[in-house]
């Protein structure tokens, strides 16, 4: 009896426990600013990382930035249902900056996020990390001027950070 | 003998309801959270808030002058090699570049070696470019190679570089004197790049 409780447990453990590796941060990289700059919304699509920045005279943005990525693992086959945060805040410990709109990419669309209530899409796990990789983008705005702008923002600098949150859903 | 069989029942029954209840939890849908990091590097952008040219002053000549090599020091010292055909001042005015940025972040800065003053006719050549910057002085290589690197101190005083260069009298001397600058035709001037690394 003690073997056959000890053999379930062990293929239940095994269908319980389905890890979601986190594989990288997004990053909209070195911006630069002129002093007394206006408002700034700077996009990162998380389909491909471009990076496009308004105000080209008082913002210079790199072409490319780093969507944020994490890979869900699981069963091939199972299917999951993904949702996010929508206003992760990056700060550099004196001004907090909003991520005004983050949105996700997976299996060739993406979806704006919507809160970690509701779910936004589903995917099927294929097993092939390509795949099963969620990127995640957004629009930083820069609001309020340039004081205090210069400097390393980060979701994990506080106060006022905010990492993004994703929620993977296993039917 | 009873009591001992019921022990065992009930020890049966303790492990089916835990049994029973990990499949329940296994059957559940069930969530994972996971948090994904964001950054942003907001930098000012590079400003140039003054800047003065090199000057090797007034150098005086013979009338059978021949070659020299008069070097202008970044910190402004004069030295000629050819002291019995020219007087050279003990000392010019230093190029100067002010700039601005984020204190904190690095530059990268690099500086063409080579350039050239004129006085409309006639062309001499300016080679051994130097810069100071942070009390350090480094030899400049071309605008496409890294002179040095510095990191912006915020203070208008200090993020500054001054640079010196080597002007070249030909062997055939100085044939008209006047002004050469790099201004005028045929002249040259050195280029300073400094951008955030």
């Amino acid at each position: 009896m003690k073997v056959f409780f000890g053999i379930i447990t062990y293929i239940l453990l095994s269908f319980v426990v389905l890890p979601c590796a986190h594989a990288a941060d997004l990053d909209f990289g070195a911006i630069e600013y002129v002093p007394g700059a206006g408002n700034l919304n700077a996009i990162l699509d998380p389909a491909d990382g471009s990076l496009s920045c308004n105000r080209p005279n008082q913002y210079t943005c790199q072409s490319f930035g780093t969507p944020g990525s994490t890979l869900i693992t699981g069963t091939p086959g199972d299917v999951v249902s993904i949702a996010c945060r929508n206003t992760p805040d990056i700060a550099n410990g004196i001004r907090t900056l909003k991520i005004a709109q983050a949105n996700i990419h997976i299996d060739n669309t993406t979806h704006d996020c919507k809160g970690l209530n509701n779910s936004v899409t589903n995917h099927t796990i294929s097993g092939v990390q390509v795949q099963d990789t969620v990127y995640w983008g957004g629009k930083l705005k820069v609001t309020g001027g340039t004081d205090n702008l210069s400097g390393y923002f980060s979701s994990t600098q506080g106060p006022g950070g905010q990492s993004q949150r994703i929620r993977i859903i296993f039917q | 003998m009873i009591a001992h069989t019921k022990n065992r029942q009930n020890t049966l029954r303790a492990k089916l309801t835990i049994f029973t209840l990990f499949v329940s939890f296994a059957m559940a849908s069930h969530s994972l959270d996971t948090e994904v990091g964001a950054s942003a590097t907001f930098v000012k952008a590079l400003s140039i808030t003054g800047n003065s040219d090199m000057s090797f002053g007034v150098i005086q000549y013979t009338s059978n002058n021949a070659a020299n090599e008069i070097t202008l020091s970044p910190d402004g010292a004069i030295s000629c090699t050819n002291n019995s055909d020219y007087i050279c001042p003990p000392s010019g005015a230093r190029g100067e570049v002010k700039f601005s940025g984020s204190a904190g972040f690095e530059l990268e800065i690099s500086c063409e070696a080579s350039g050239a003053i004129s006085n409309g006719s006639e062309i001499f050549q300016l080679d051994a470019a130097a810069i100071n910057i942070g009390e350090s002085t480094y030899n400049c290589l071309g605008t496409g190679s890294s002179a040095a690197q510095y990191t912006l101190t915020g203070d208008v005083e200090s993020d500054a570089l001054y640079l010196g260069s080597r002007l070249n009298i030909p062997e055939t001397g100085i044939s008209e004197g006047g002004e050469y600058a790099s201004d005028y035709s045929g002249g040259d001037p050195i280029t300073i790049r400094i951008v955030y690394q």
